[in-house]
């Protein structure tokens, strides 16, 4: 940087103030370089499925990734479904039983878009924690993914 | 991995071109020099879309490459058509050249952002759950022509827990047009297009500037900007964020070149770009009049107040940019869960601006952003008292300080706890204030270092 700076300040250029802005930048390079390499280096280890499964910092990793390769598999992008809840969904507190579904569903519709979760009628649905026969919901059809299920009204 | 970055360079070409019909359109493009038109229109075409394609999605269109190609065509007929009743004046004669170089100099950082965007997954909580969920939405539905805002995403269930529905959807109108491009909803790829409208910003930075500034100070001040480990992260985050600075900053340069040469057409590409951050986020708008009243004040004390009615044209250009978003937000009943102003909350909450300024000031003094915002207030402290382009090095203080002053009245209104809000969030909140003072950065050095003339 200052060899920079003296070769331009003797050309008459603004080497002093070309100093200035590059000091900094001469202290940042290699921590940046080494950073962006190592992420690089990380991210490109992912597979794609993986990546698509990446869960943001702030939620939970989802409990039933086949529940989300399901419903993604099953219902036709662009069609509308509906949450239906079971067993720990309905049970405890409001803000536990809060939190634990928007852990679920956050995530879950943010995975699933371009379908269209509703809270009315919907061709589609997707039971979490209970068999559809439990809640006496008999769809035309049914797909089990562990304690969950996507049905077809 | 090819199939989708062909798909995102080839749209992003013919945002290029539409961005060289609104230069052809609006002026500049005749006004200046080869090299220096195309760098321009590459902001300037992505600047265009993020305004022009919000209200064709409210009105039916889909955010699809036939529907930019249909925009291209109407472009093209009004600038033929205007141009011809017109003409351009003479071309600007100014000081090129350096730009290879530079480019070359900041070719290997750039190229090492962009491969780690190319592979990083959407794992940042607001694009995940916001900006490009937005977007997948955008791009799932519709045809090629018609139908793909779908109300029921966007005013129902999906967003109810966040501010996310009261936002603009520029920038998912931009993201969801890549999608279509790649053919696929494609989330790592997605992220190259923010780093494309970082690029394009330095490139306009850097068209504006050189006729003002030396190349090797130009360029090394835009090679620190991007050497920021901060920024690097904001723009990998695929969140409205960067696009809203870039644009704002690139209306403020845009202004600032017509207040001091007079030439409308650079007025008519800031009021573009004002609303371009406008239609990429709401706070786009207070931005956009801090930007707009600062200029007024401008014009006031340089005893030029004839130029206040094209400078008022400009800004209720801007104004007009978002009311079918506000009409939209309005007519469903959305408001923001988290930003509510009242002059009692204020008075309720005055802790919240004190902690905004001690957040923001902290995070404009890390290592992280390279010190460029203090030295860039010394550098314009040092011209004032030189005597050097003071108007310059006033303009800055006081664009800075209204755009601080901007965001801490915004976190004040928080309808949630302050200081969550505040933490959450204000390390890109002030990605703008950065990227205004690395732009101006060369200009204030060059003003408070100079050598006296003799």
């Amino acid at each position: 940087v200052l060899v920079i700076g003296i070769a331009l300040q003797r050309r008459g250029g603004p080497g002093l103030a070309v100093a200035v802005v590059l000091i900094p930048a001469a202290f940042a390079l290699p921590g940046v370089i080494h950073r962006d390499t190592h992420e690089l280096h990380a991210d490109r280890k992912l597979t794609d499925l993986q990546a698509q499964l990446a869960v943001p910092g702030a939620l939970k990793p989802l409990r039933n990734i086949h529940l989300a390769l399901g419903a993604r598999r099953l219902i036709p992008a662009g069609a509308e479904y509906r949450w239906i809840l079971g067993g720990r969904f309905t049970h405890g507190g409001f803000e536990k039983r809060h939190a634990r579904y928007l852990n679920t569903t956050d995530w879950l519709e943010q995975f699933l878009a371009p379908r269209v979760p509703v809270d009315g009628v919907a061709d589609w649905g997707i039971v979490l924690d209970a068999t559809p026969a439990s809640l006496g919901i008999t769809p035309r059809q049914a797909w089990r993914f562990g304690r969950d299920w996507v049905i077809r009204l | 991995v090819i199939r989708p970055l062909v798909g995102l360079a080839a749209v992003n070409c013919l945002l290029v071109l539409l961005g060289v019909l609104v230069l052809w359109l609006a002026g500049p493009w005749q006004r200046l020099g080869w090299w220096q038109r195309v760098p321009l229109a590459a902001l300037t075409g992505m600047a265009t879309w993020a305004c022009v394609a919000p209200p064709l999605l409210y009105a039916g269109l889909s955010p699809t490459p036939y529907v930019l190609l249909l925009l291209l065509a109407v472009s093209a007929i009004a600038a033929f058509v205007v141009r011809r009743r017109w003409p351009y004046g003479p071309q600007e004669r100014q000081p090129a050249g350096g730009g290879l170089i530079a480019a070359a100099c900041a070719l290997p950082i750039a190229a090492l952002v962009t491969a780690g965007a190319a592979y990083r997954p959407l794992r940042d909580f607001d694009a995940f759950t916001d900006w490009t969920f937005k977007a997948k939405m955008l791009a799932g539905h519709g045809g090629r022509l018609l139908g793909a805002f779908d109300e029921r995403a966007f005013a129902g269930v999906p967003l109810r827990h966040t501010a996310a529905q009261v936002y603009p959807i520029g920038l998912p109108a931009l993201e969801a047009l890549a999608f279509r491009a790649m053919g696929g909803t494609n989330t790592r790829i997605i992220h190259v297009q923010l780093v494309l409208i970082l690029l394009a910003f330095g490139a306009m930075a850097w068209v504006v500037l050189r006729p003002f500034v030396d190349p090797w100070l130009l360029g090394a001040a835009e090679i620190t900007g991007i050497l920021s480990w901060s920024l690097q992260q904001q723009t990998l985050t695929a969140y409205a964020d960067v696009p809203l600075a870039c644009f704002w900053v690139a209306s403020a340069l845009a202004l600032g070149r017509w207040l001091a040469r007079g030439d409308r057409t650079w007025l008519v590409l800031g009021a573009l770009f004002a609303a371009a951050a406008a239609a990429v986020k709401q706070e786009g708008t207070a931005y956009a009049l801090v930007l707009f009243a600062g200029a007024a004040v401008y014009l006031l004390a340089v005893h030029e107040r004839a130029r206040l009615v094209a400078l008022g044209v400009a800004g209720g250009a801007v104004i007009v940019s978002i009311v079918p978003w506000r009409i939209w937000v309005a007519v469903h009943g959305i408001t923001n869960p988290d930003i509510d102003p009242s002059p009692s909350r204020m008075a309720n909450q005055p802790g919240a601006a004190t902690h905004a300024v001690a957040r923001m000031v902290d995070e404009l003094l890390s290592r992280h952003w390279n010190g460029v915002v203090p030295i860039a207030v010394v550098a314009a402290i040092i011209a004032i008292a030189r005597r050097r382009q003071g108007r310059l090095a006033v303009s800055y203080l006081v664009l800075l300080a209204g755009i601080l002053g901007m965001i801490v009245l915004i976190y004040w209104n928080t309808t949630r706890p302050p200081t969550t809000l505040i933490d959450l969030t204000a390390h890109r909140l002030v990605v703008t204030p950065y990227l205004l003072s690395v732009a101006l950065l060369p200009l204030l050095l060059q003003a408070a270092l100079s050598r006296p003339r003799r």
